[in-house]
């Protein structure tokens, strides 16, 4: 069973676009009395940079999910593969403004799942890494994002799994990284423009 | 503790080393002794890789990383597999290159493609990289040798362990080159293997993994402890470095096909992140026991916890295996690239049997001379050293023209030759004038500049 590429594109679509629904309805509540009616975001200050960070994310990946449909099959296993991808990566997004350590951790594990698949399934004889030179510098920029991955994953399992008593602080931190994961995958974004 | 028992563990591991080095012997040719080519398969491939990766600094200087800097360490096993793994997909590529112009080494390929100048260039500044780090080894030796002298108060005990580590040097490598430097790789990483797998024991008995935690800094479990500029530098400086060294490259052409060679880079690959976790939480666990010195820590820390002697033993016998590892690749590699320069007429001929006989025994002369002359390193200026092995990262100046292998329009010997003799020469300035812990780094960013600038010019002239 495949879907063409135009019916694939549309499936896919379709769920960024209410993932992306869900994701703005979380980022506001209404304070609704007598008198007056604001609209509020939701996020706190604390994590506002993070929140448009992952926001910015979300639409680079929707963009590149359709810069590359003309170049990919969209065999069953590949539309499930991405609708667990869409849901997770706007679950982090909506998860952001959480209290506790989880929601790092659930970002430190889409970082390196995504970059792990990326690093593997992508560097080679794929329409955009077509010689040698390509399938380097491809994976040199997913494996950055990969080891910083592992490298958030490590501290956020420590602090979940209660391993330490002490208060930790993860806004800077996880922004770094955070930062220039996005920024990778900008530039990955700009080569699939490019090559696509 | 029975020294004696100790002493003999130690002995019998270094002794199982050279028999087993000489167990098997066969007729060497400078073929053999520079590259052995399609010889091994996946996992002696990936043994001899791991092997060479595990020296010295993997008890010592990751021990170190732990202890001041914590999971820091573990980043370093991260990138040391991404690396492997980034050269394992390009090794059909390499292998491909190699056996159309019937090429043996790195050496011939850039000789092929740049000309003399730029790999005469390229022998020069990677022989003098590749003498400090058999150097270093030395120095980890010398730093076992002064730490059990005090242990145990017995001068000729932890000395007559490092004379014979050091005599075994001058024999296999210097006699068996590539084939014998492979070979041990197996024994030595299987006793390193079984150390680990006594310290992974005791790890998973006392529950250490649950427990240090509570004893660390939060700059120890975000790995923060040298700054997050020591975290970028690592991996953006120590992921693609193994593109441009010559022992990665020997590995490559000894496999016995392209599937032994990727594979081997992929597990070599998970072996080396084993062992960099494993020696980093040792780090963290000697810190969370408040145990001194940073760099001794792995050392401090396995006396205390294993008073068995046979253990204890092994665990010291792994460290001599991890050392011999490393030291018979740099000692093969210097030989190598002096050979190259002194002698590249010959060098072109190598296939014939009288160039190849000349070529052997000059190797093998220059192979026992940079021992000596690494011992002598070690003992006069192991400070200095030291700095240098840091440095190692300097070799990244020639990345765009190890790029250039692989792509055309990349290739230019002008921007290679000026290039790399602009970031030596920088880093020359830098490592004296500036500041000798992360002078490489400009020097290799510069150096990146210049060749991608002089590539542009050229064209835009021609």
């Amino acid at each position: 069973l495949k879907l063409d590429s135009s019916e694939g594109a549309n499936l896919i679509n379709i769920q960024y676009a209410v993932m992306f629904g869900i994701i703005f309805t979380f980022s506001f509540y209404l304070n609704n009395n007598q008198s007056n009616f604001h609209i509020i975001p939701a996020i706190s200050s604390n994590n506002i940079w993070l929140f448009i960070l992952l926001l910015f994310y979300f639409l680079i990946s929707w963009v590149t999910s359709n810069y590359i449909r003309g170049n990919i099959e969209f065999t069953p296993f590949y539309i499930v593969t991405w609708t667990i991808a869409i849901w997770y990566l706007g679950a982090v997004v909506i998860m952001i403004n959480s209290l506790g350590s989880f929601k790092y951790l659930f970002l430190s594990s889409y970082i390196s799942i995504v970059s792990l698949y990326d690093f593997i399934a992508y560097g080679d004889n794929s329409f955009y890494c077509t010689d040698t030179l390509s399938s380097i510098i491809w994976k040199f920029f997913t494996g950055i994002s990969l080891i910083l991955g592992f490298f958030l994953l490590i501290p956020t399992l420590i602090v979940t799994l209660d391993l330490i008593k002490i208060v930790i602080s993860f806004e800077k931190f996880t922004l770094v990284i955070a930062l220039i994961f996005v920024f990778i995958r900008f530039i990955r974004f700009l080569w699939i423009a490019v090559r696509g | 503790m029975n020294i004696y028992i100790f002493y003999g563990i130690v002995l019998a591991t270094l002794l199982i080393n050279i028999v087993w080095a000489f167990l098997k012997r066969k007729g060497i040719t400078f073929s053999i002794y520079a590259a052995d080519p399609n010889e091994h398969n996946t996992m002696i491939i990936a043994f001899s890789l791991a092997g060479t990766i595990v020296g010295g600094g993997m008890f010592l200087a990751v021990g170190q990383i732990g202890y001041e800097a914590g999971t820091a360490g573990y980043i370093l096993g991260f990138t040391y597999l991404v690396g492997l793994a980034i050269v394992g997909s390009i090794t059909k590529a390499v292998r491909n290159m190699m056996d159309k112009g019937n090429h043996d080494s790195i050496l011939d390929l850039l000789s092929f493609y740049y000309g003399n100048r730029v790999t005469l260039q390229f022998c020069i500044v990677n022989l003098a990289m590749y003498v400090f780090l058999l150097a270093g080894q030395f120095i980890a030796l010398f730093l076992f040798a002064k730490y059990i002298k005090n242990l145990t108060g017995i001068i000729w005990l932890p000395w007559s362990l490092v004379i014979i580590a050091i005599i075994s040097l001058f024999f296999y490598p210097v006699i068996g080159g590539l084939r014998k430097d492979i070979r041990t790789d197996i024994i030595q990483i299987i006793i390193i293997f079984l150390a680990s797998a006594i310290i992974l024991w005791k790890i998973i008995r006392m529950r250490v993994l649950s427990s240090i935690w509570v004893q660390l800094t939060p700059a120890h479990i975000f790995g923060t402890g040298y700054g997050l500029v020591f975290i970028i530098g690592i991996i953006l400086f120590y992921m693609p470095s193994f593109l441009v060294r010559m022992d990665i490259w020997q590995r490559i052409r000894a496999a016995n096909s392209e599937t032994a060679s990727s594979r081997g880079f992929w597990i070599a690959g998970i072996i080396s992140c084993f062992f960099y976790l494993l020696f980093t939480t040792i780090g963290m666990w000697a810190y969370a026991l408040k145990l001194p010195v940073g760099k001794y820590s792995t050392f401090e820390l396995v006396d205390k916890q294993f008073q068995n002697p046979i253990m204890l033993g092994v665990i010291f016998g792994a460290f001599f295996a991890a050392v011999l590892s490393s030291a018979d690749t740099f000692i093969n590699n210097t030989s190598l690239f002096l050979t190259r320069i002194a002698f590249p007429s010959l060098w072109a001929n190598k296939h014939e049997p009288t160039a190849s006989n000349s070529l052997l025994h000059w190797s093998r002369i220059f192979a026992i001379s940079f021992i000596v002359m690494g011992l002598i390193l070690g003992l006069i200026i192991p400070n200095i050293i030291d700095l240098l092995v840091g440095a190692f990262s300097l070799l990244l100046i020639y990345i765009p023209i190890i790029l250039g292998l692989f792509v055309e329009d990349w290739r230019n010997e002008r921007a290679a030759f000026w290039s790399s003799n602009l970031g030596v020469v920088l880093f020359i300035i830098l490592f004296f004038g500036w500041n000798p812990k992360i002078a490489f780094a400009p020097s290799v960013v510069v150096s990146i500049i210049a060749y991608v600038s002089i590539l542009y010019l050229s064209k835009r002239l021609s």
